[in-house]
C-alpha cells in the first residue's frame, strides 16, 4: 500500500494503518531501533511504541514522507531508551563510539537562545550536507542517522572500514570548520 | 547533539535510504546468485584453481598484501556482461584473456563506477585478485568488485605504475619510519598494508608553467616532465592522515661536497624513488582524486597535478580541455596568494582560466 493511502487510514482511525505500517516499514524500523539498541528485544519495543506515537501523531500530522517520519520517532524513541539504560550503566556500546565522534563536531550544551539556536544549526549542517559530494553525504547520514555502523557502511558503498573511517573522519572535519567559520562555538 | 540530528529534512534524510544504483545489464542470471547457487561458487571456487597465494602464477599487482588489488585492463564488454581484458604491463596479462566483473544483488556494482563504460575503455578494477576463478579456458571471473575507475582519470602523470612498482619494495620501511615519528598521534601503528603506492599522486614541482608562451597541453607536460617530480602517498590509519613524499634520487653532481658516505647515498639512490620528507595532517590530508571530482565531475584524461605555481602556493591541477589546450587551474590545497589579481579569471570555488591565469602572471612581471 503506498503512504499516501496508509495516511489516510490514520486520518480514517481505521486500525489496518499499523498492519500496513508494519508490512512497509517494519524492517526498516527494525532496523533502525537495532542500530542504537543492540538488544533485538528492546529494538522491538521501540517499534511497537513507534506505532502508537505514529497513531497518536496521526491526524493532525501529515508527514511529505511517511517514511522518514517514521524513522524519527523509533530514532527519538530509541535514544529516550539509550538514555534510560546508560544511567542503569547498561548497553549502547555502539551508540556512546557515535556520539563521541561527533562531539568533536557539534556544539555542545545549552545556550541561552536555546530552540533558535538549534534551529539555526540544523538549517546549516542541512545547507553543509546539501553542498557535500552525493556518496559524502549518504556515507555521513547513513552513520549519523541512521546509526550504521562503519562495517555496515562499508558493506553498503563496497568500500574498506578503514576508508569508511577515514572518510567520516574528513567528512566531520570539513563539518567543523564550516560550522566554526559561521561563529559556532566548538 | 546526536538527537538534533533526528530533526533533519526529511529528503535528506531518505536519500541516504536508498540502496547504491545496481546496473541489471550487468546482473548475470538470477539463477546463478540464487541461495542454492551460492553454495555451487563455492564448489566451483574449491575445483578450480583460485588465483594468488601458492598456487599458479602470482597475479598480483600493487596493493596485495591482504589480497585485494587492480587489475589494469580494457573494457570488452559491456551489454549482457561486463568484461575487461588484461592490458600490457598488467601482470594477469598472458594469465587471461578475459575477467568477467560480477554485480549482483551479493556484490553490487560500487557506486563509483562510471556510468558510461564503453567497450574499449581503459579503466582500473579493484578486486579481490586472490578470490579471482579461474573458469578453465583461459579467462576468469572475479567475484566480488570494490571500485571501476577510469584509468584516465586516475594516472595524473602517466607514471603511475613505474611509481608503484618502486615503491612497493618501500611499503614496509615506510610505515617503520611514519611510526617511529608519529607513534604517539596515532590511533595504531602504521602497518604495510596501509601505505598502498596506488593511492599515491604524481605532482610536478619547481617549473612555472606560466612563464610559457603557450597553453598547449603537450607543450606544458614537456616543460614539467624536463623538471622535477615528487610522488606524495597519503596514509591513513583511523581519523589521522598521515603522508609520505618521495623524490627521484638526482644524479651525482661531480662537484658536490660529499663525504663518502654521502657520494655512496647518493649513488645508490640515483634515480629511484627515495622518501624525502614526512608529515602528519591536522584536518584533511591529500585526496586529490575526489577533491577533483567534487570541482569538476568526470577528470579529463591528461588532467596534470604541479606544485608551487605562482599563486598557488600549494597542488593545482592543470586540466586540458579537448582541444589540446590546458583550459583550467584547480586550487586543491592551501590558500591562493594574491587571490584579488586573479579575480577576472576564477570560472568558480577553486577554478581558475588557465589562459587567463599565465596572461595575470606574465603581465604581473613587466
Amino acid at each position: 500500500m503506498e503512504d499516501a493511502a496508509i495516511i489516510e487510514l490514520y486520518w480514517a482511525r481505521d486500525q489496518r494503518a499499523i498492519g500496513e505500517t508494519e508490512a512497509r516499514y517494519g524492517a526498516y524500523l527494525r532496523r533502525t531501533a537495532v542500530n542504537l539498541l543492540e538488544l533485538p528485544e528492546d529494538a522491538e519495543e521501540c517499534v511497537s511504541d513507534t506505532y502508537l506515537a505514529a497513531w497518536n501523531a496521526m491526524p493532525p500530522e501529515r508527514p511529505g514522507i511517511l517514511r522518514a517520519f517514521l524513522g524519527r520517532i523509533t530514532r527519538n524513541l530509541a535514544l529516550d531508551r539509550l538514555k534510560a539504560a546508560q544511567t542503569k550503566k547498561r548497553g549502547g556500546g555502539a551508540a556512546r563510539v557515535l556520539f563521541d565522534e561527533l562531539a568533536e563536531v557539534l556544539p555542545g550544551g545549552d545556550t541561552p537562545e536555546g530552540a533558535l539556536d538549534e534551529k539555526e544549526l540544523l538549517r546549516d549542517i542541512e545547507a553543509f550536507l546539501r553542498a557535500e559530494p552525493e556518496r559524502s553525504r549518504k556515507m555521513f547520514l547513513r552513520r549519523y542517522w541512521y546509526a550504521d555502523s562503519v562495517k555496515a557502511v562499508a558493506s553498503r558503498y563496497g568500500m574498506r572500514e578503514n576508508s569508511v573511517s577515514a572518510q567520516l573522519a574528513r567528512t566531520r572535519g570539513r563539518l567543523r570548520k564550516y560550522l566554526t567559520e559561521r561563529g559556532y562555538a566548538l | 547533539m546526536f538527537e538534533l540530528l533526528a530533526d533533519l529534512d526529511p529528503e535528506l534524510v531518505d536519500g541516504a535510504e536508498a540502496a547504491p544504483k545496481k546496473r541489471r545489464r550487468f546482473v548475470l542470471p538470477a539463477a546463478v546468485f540464487s541461495a542454492a547457487a551460492c553454495a555451487a561458487v563455492l564448489i566451483l571456487t574449491a575445483l578450480f584453481r583460485p588465483v594468488g597465494g601458492s598456487t599458479g602464477a602470482d597475479p598480483n599487482g600493487g596493493g596485495d598484501v591482504n589480497g585485494s588489488g587492480w587489475i589494469d585492463a580494457v573494457v570488452t564488454e559491456t551489454e549482457d556482461r561486463l568484461a575487461v581484458t588484461p592490458e600490457e604491463g598488467d601482470p594477469l596479462r598472458g594469465v587471461y584473456t578475459e575477467i568477467v566483473l560480477t554485480m549482483t544483488d551479493y556484490a553490487p556494482v560500487p557506486d563509483n563506477m562510471p556510468a558510461d563504460l564503453q567497450i574499449g575503455d581503459r579503466v582500473r578494477v579493484m578486486c579481490n585478485k586472490d578470490r579471482l576463478i579461474d573458469l578453465g579456458d583461459g579467462t576468469a571471473q572475479a567475484p566480488i568488485v570494490f571500485a571501476v575507475y577510469r584509468r584516465s582519470e586516475l594516472d595524473f602523470s602517466g607514471r603511475l605504475r613505474e611509481m608503484v612498482e618502486q615503491l612497493e619494495a618501500q611499503r614496509q620501511r615506510t610505515a617503520d619510519t611514519l611510526n617511529d615519528l608519529y607513534a604517539d598521534s596515532l590511533p595504531r601503528p602504521v602497518t604495510a598494508e596501509d601505505v598502498d603506492p596506488a593511492e599515491g599522486f604524481v605532482v610536478f614541482v619547481d617549473t612555472n608553467i606560466f612563464a610559457l608562451d603557450t597553453d598547449d597541453m603537450d607543450a606544458v607536460r614537456t616543460a614539467l616532465e624536463r623538471g622535477r617530480f615528487i610522488c606524495l602517498l597519503p596514509v591513513r590509519v583511523g581519523d589521522v592522515t598521515l603522508s609520505a613524499n618521495f623524490a627521484v634520487g638526482l644524479p651525482l653532481r661531480p662537484d658536490a661536497p660529499f663525504t663518502e658516505e654521502e657520494r655512496r647515498e647518493v649513488l645508490e639512490n640515483e634515480r629511484k624513488w627515495i622518501a624525502s620528507a614526512y608529515a602528519l595532517y591536522e584536518t584533511d590530508g591529500p585526496d586529490y582524486y575526489n577533491a577533483l571530482r567534487a570541482r569538476l565531475g568526470e577528470i579529463p584524461e591528461g588532467t596534470l597535478l604541479v606544485g608551487g605555481l605562482p599563486f598557488f602556493r600549494g597542488i593545482a591541477a592543470v586540466v586540458p580541455d579537448g582541444e589540446g589546450r590546458a583550459s583550467k587551474i584547480v586550487r586543491l590545497s592551501a590558500e591562493l596568494e594574491g587571490e584579488d589579481l586573479l579575480r577576472n579569471a576564477r570560472i568558480s570555488d577553486g577554478v581558475y582560466g588557465y589562459s587567463q591565469t599565465r596572461d595575470i602572471w606574465q603581465s604581473e612581471q613587466n
